[in-house]
């Protein structure tokens, strides 16, 4: 088992199939175990980290019903907070979408299908930055459900697809406009309430400044 | 070149003078009615204006004579409270003919640590009452990785004081009730990637006030809410892979935030910054920084340009002096 | 109804040119407001609108603007 990637939530394991399940079958795993934090009290940091852990390998599950490309999971360690799931060759979006827009439009098309393909089944994915997104082969499969949670409503799902926004807004700054343009184009075509859900971001965008009351 | 720096955004007027080497005077002076009311806290302020600008001349142990450029925050904030400062930067620049130049307040915040601490890069944590946010430097601007969907963190916690019956204003009772509770009880964490909102668990917390301490309630709230502004910190951090982290805005005084922001730092080999407290919350030296800063880079403003922008967003400005 | 104000002051220039940037963001949003500069030592104030509070309210946050721009060119 080793180490590959220690970010802020987790610690990202790679192993062999046959080393982790004593079995013969061919492949690589990862094994993301959620890491407790120092900073936050024992009682909260327990729920949350439990919580995610089980919640993201249910939102998984059913991302991948629903169609939308999603890493297997073969096991579930509550005791370790870990998650044990097929390693996901490829590249993150993130360091794909960088060309003029015209080589990456096929990419945000493809997000925008999945994203509008989660919203429409209810799922919120929670923390959609191109960090979580990875390009295998055509299609690009999606990661870290940990935020994600089951919801119908316009607002939570307006307030997950302002998150892509301003993930391409900070990260992929010198063509984001673009790119965000063609990401609505292909979630409105594959998700019903898609425009309403994109007007409501407008909303979002006027609240954490500001109000004036008075006049 | 000796600078003259007005912050009147929210509920403080401050004026700051700077030179090239450091901060020669910082003198605030805030409007005290409990909430924000923009043109009750506007009248304070045209109330104490040029009061405020002579303590700081006399703090410094200067005249306005002595002053080479007067830079004022322009945005964002309150409008009446803006054309206050505003109006200030105006005369005293026309009253000796001096260069004037508007400044964002958020990257104010940022600039004044760079410029005390020597910062190099930081992920600040910008919290305060009206502004939660997480700002890094990316592509020639200072850009929004993270900010509250809702209410700033000073908003909710002042609103919750409130509901317990605290007298504003509150920040150091609510640190001491925060440090007497013991048991958690439970609140929404409501993070979404680098985003987060509080009035979720404000109204979750005041449901708990019947039937549990005042300390319980508050450290409850209040942890939920640190670690969830921690949390997010710690994945800007991660997505632009910087490791320094820049603490700013008045509610940067929280004791048990600093201390959360250094655990998580020292768990991630990274290093924590917080300005002295006169520096941390709204005040005119860290205007006077900025605007030193920005004029030495070459920008110029004309009076005409002088007008208050209530809703400038910080990467709308292109930063030509890093 | 439409009332005006004329300040002849030898800063009244100086007033001028510290109120005009402002001119389109006065707040009381029931009135239309101009300023001119007359002569160098007068200026005027125009306030137009139905509401008389309202109109007073803008006169007030003038002279307020006025205040401070008169206190601080005496520092």
């Amino acid at each position: 088992m080793k180490l590959i990637n220690q970010g802020a939530e987790a610690k990202i394991y790679s192993c062999r199939f046959e080393e982790y399940f004593g079995t013969d079958s061919k492949g690589d795993l990862i094994i993301k175990e959620r890491i407790s934090k120092g900073y936050r009290i024992r009682e909260l940091d327990e729920r949350i980290v439990l919580q995610r852990t089980l919640s993201e390998a249910k939102l998984l599950h059913e991302a991948k019903m629903a169609g939308i490309p999603t890493p297997v999971i073969y096991f579930i360690d509550k005791r370790k907070h870990a998650l044990v799931m097929e390693k996901v060759g490829g590249q993150r979006v993130k360091e794909e979408l960088v060309g003029s827009p015209k080589e990456s439009m096929g990419l945000i098309e493809a997000v925008g299908r999945s994203v509008g393909l989660m919203h429409g089944n209810n799922i919120i994915h929670g923390d959609l930055t191109t960090s979580n997104m990875i390009h295998r082969g055509d299609e690009v499969v999606f990661i870290d459900f940990g935020l994600g949670e089951f919801s119908s409503e316009v607002e939570k799902q307006a307030v997950d697809a302002h998150l892509l926004k301003q993930a391409l807004k900070s990260t992929h700054f010198d063509f984001w406009e673009e790119y965000w343009e063609a990401f609505k184009q292909t979630y409105c075509r594959t998700y019903r309430k898609g425009r309403e859900v994109l007007e409501r971001i407008g909303d979002i965008e006027l609240r954490g400044r500001y109000i004036e009351r008075g006049e | 070149m000796i600078t003259l720096g007005i912050e009147s955004t929210a509920h403080t007027f401050g004026i700051g003078i700077c030179d090239k080497r450091s901060i020669l005077s910082n003198v605030t002076d805030s409007y005290s009615g409990e909430g924000i009311h923009p043109r009750l806290a506007a009248d304070h302020h045209a109330r104490v204006s040029s009061n405020v600008v002579k303590k700081a001349l006399e703090d410094a142990g200067l005249s306005i004579d002595d002053i080479e450029l007067i830079s004022f925050s322009q945005g964002p904030g309150l409008g009446p409270c803006l054309r206050i400062g505003a109006t200030t930067a105006r005369a005293l620049a026309l009253s000796r003919d001096l260069p004037i130049m508007g400044v964002n307040h958020c990257i104010a915040h940022i600039e004044v640590g760079r410029f005390l601490l020597g910062v190099r890069d930081p992920v600040t944590l910008y919290v305060s009452g009206g502004n939660t946010q997480i700002l890094a430097f990316a592509g020639g601007r200072y850009r929004v990785f993270g900010e509250t969907l809702d209410i700033g963190i000073g908003n909710m916690q002042d609103t919750f004081a409130r509901a317990i019956g605290l007298e504003f204003p509150c920040g150091r009772q609510i640190d001491q009730l925060m440090s007497r509770g013991t048991k958690y009880l439970d609140i929404p964490y409501t993070i979404k990637g680098m985003d987060f909102s509080f009035t979720g668990m404000l109204t979750e917390a005041i449901k708990h006030i019947h039937g549990n301490s005042k300390e319980d309630v508050t450290f409850s709230l209040m942890e939920t809410a640190f670690s969830i502004v921690v949390e997010a910190t710690e994945r800007a951090m991660a997505h632009t892979q910087k490791d320094e982290l820049l603490l700013a805005g008045g509610n940067a005084a929280s004791p048990r935030l600093r201390e959360m922001c250094r655990l998580m730092c020292d768990e991630r080999g990274a290093s924590m910054h917080v300005p002295p407290f006169d520096v941390c919350r709204d005040n005119g030296a860290m205007i006077a920084v900025l605007g030193m800063t920005e004029y030495d880079s070459g920008k110029r403003m004309e009076m005409g340009e002088t007008k208050v922008r209530q809703k400038w967003r910080t990467d709308e400005e292109d930063v030509k002096w890093r | 109804m439409i009332m005006t104000i004329e300040i002849i002051d030898p800063l009244a220039s100086k007033y001028y040119r510290a109120l005009n940037p402002e001119i389109e963001s006065v707040p009381y949003k029931k009135t239309h407001s101009k300023i001119e500069l007359l002569e160098s030592d007068r200026m005027r104030i125009t306030v137009e609108g139905d509401d008389l509070s309202a109109i007073r309210g803008t006169f007030n946050s003038y002279l307020n603007w006025i205040k401070i721009v008169e206190e601080n060119l005496d520092i």
